[in-house]
């Protein structure tokens, strides 16, 4: 029975038990195929290794070596995370101007201002959907309602129209 | 043809139905002052008469566009919707207006009690819960306002004059003498009507703490309807007791144009303010907001 290439290899890192290579080598002195096969495999893996010792030669190490990197690495963390930080509260500012236009057009700039007062002693943008969709609807029917906030929601963050229990 | 009904569609889609009504009720203004103009040339036959043909249409047809709109509005609002309710009752409410209004000018004497009482006391009942309602629906949204100072002191005066009317007919009315048909109509009105512009003041406290928005405009009609019935409630027991001039009289009688507009306002903002949010009319989202960003 011919080894499969996994094996092939396992044989040529020494990675098989001495009974198992002994099997290996016996069959590979009596098979060409398999012979070459295994040379051609052995060949590609030494060309690997030698263009991975290249690269390794060309790479330039840090002058502070770990620290630095470890330094540079949490910093590229620190950065991602403002950025996100940054990006979810421009969202959150954006969706709080589209619910005030709606409301001032429909209800009037008072009432934009005291459901914001609502909503933000309670928390989020979500409550602030969460205070206006009962109002929207009371007032305009669930249909327009339905119109406006998926309209308000266009292009908005979806993550900041859920509510905690839903995100 | 097609194309031009098309347009046609598209043009009444533009155009905005509170600013129709507005303009209907300016039109009729308008003709009224022409028609006291004409009154100082010294030809004394046109006030009457505009009052009695384009005056009464121009009533009736708002009374209509009431009616029609407020259909509308119910429309609106899906089964259940508590404003689905508030909007059919106001809508009755409407249709007997509209009925009084074309029975008075249509029906002879016979039916002089039904237009009354359409016109009267199952009018302002019909108003009454429908107002109370949509108070019921401010309470539960959580914009509904209290009635500061000046609130409490005109609804002292409302009550008051109520009081004092009624205690007016009873010293009119001979010992023995049975009351007369729109007496007791009366009677049982003004005390309605009171209550009424009540309510229409709350409802105008809290559409003063929304702004100046399609729907508090819409509720800010009804109470300016309700204000005017009830101002022009007075001009005629004024005018009962000691007769006016004509001029002065007729001036009195532009509130009811008035406040059929303002009746035929309300439905029209809330249908204006549906339409806008369901449709492509609404505001662009990039429009100033009330909300200050955070």
């Amino acid at each position: 029975m011919h080894p499969d290439p996994g094996r092939l290899a396992a044989y040529r890192d020494r990675e098989l038990s001495e009974p198992e290579a002994r099997d290996v080598a016996r069959h590979l002195e009596t098979c060409p195929r398999c012979a070459r096969e295994a040379e051609t495999a052995s060949e590609e893996w030494e060309l690997s290794l030698a263009a991975d010792a290249q690269f390794r030669s060309q790479c330039v190490p840090p002058a502070d070596g770990l620290e630095q990197v470890l330094g540079l690495i949490q910093e590229w963390r620190r950065s991602a995370a403002a950025e996100g930080v940054e990006g979810q509260a421009s969202s959150l500012a954006e969706l709080r101007r589209r619910i005030g236009a709606q409301l001032e057009l429909y209800f009037g700039s008072e009432t934009a201002v005291l459901l914001e007062s609502i909503a933000c002693s309670r928390g989020p943008a979500d409550n602030l959907i969460t205070a206006v969709e009962p109002l929207l609807t009371a007032f305009l029917g669930r249909r327009a309602a339905g119109v406006l906030i998926r309209r308000i929601l266009e292009g908005s963050d979806q993550r900041l129209c859920l509510s905690p229990e839903t995100a | 043809m097609l194309k031009a009904i098309e347009r046609a569609r598209l043009l009444v889609g533009k155009v905005s139905l509170p600013n129709v009504v507005v303009g209907a009720t300016a039109a009729a203004l308008v003709g009224g002052v022409v028609s006291v103009l004409w009154l100082a040339t010294g030809q004394a036959e046109g006030l009457p008469l505009f009052f009695r043909y384009p005056g009464t249409l121009t009533v009736i047809a708002l009374n209509l566009a009431g009616l029609v709109l407020s259909m509308v509005a119910r429309r609106q609002f899906s089964r259940g919707e508590p404003m689905r309710l508030v909007w059919s009752v106001l809508a009755v409410a409407a249709a007997c207006s509209l009925t009084s209004g074309v029975l008075s000018q249509v029906a002879g004497e016979n039916w002089r009690r039904a237009r009354l009482i359409l016109g009267g006391p199952v009018q302002t009942v019909l108003l009454a819960l429908g107002l109370a309602l949509a108070l019921g629906i401010y309470r539960q949204s959580g914009i509904r306002s209290r009635p500061r100072i000046p609130d409490w002191l005109l609804m002292v005066v409302v009550a008051g004059f109520c009081g004092w009317e009624i205690y007016d007919e009873s010293l009119l009315q001979a010992p023995g003498s049975p009351l007369s048909f729109q007496q007791a109509v009366s009677l049982v009105n003004d005390p309605l009507l009171s209550l009424l512009l009540i309510e229409a003041i709350l409802i105008r406290r809290s559409a003063l703490k929304m702004g100046r928005g399609l729907i508090a405009r819409c509720w800010g009609a009804f109470t300016a309807g309700i204000f005017l019935t009830f101002v022009g409630d007075i001009a005629v027991w004024i005018s009962g007791h000691s007769p006016l001039p004509v001029p002065l009289t007729a001036t009195t009688w532009y509130l009811w144009f008035l406040a059929s507009g303002a009746y035929a306002l309300a439905p029209a903002c809330q249908v204006e303010a549906c339409r806008r949010a369901g449709s492509s009319l609404a505001a662009p989202l990039s429009g100033r907001s009330a909300i200050p960003a955070a």
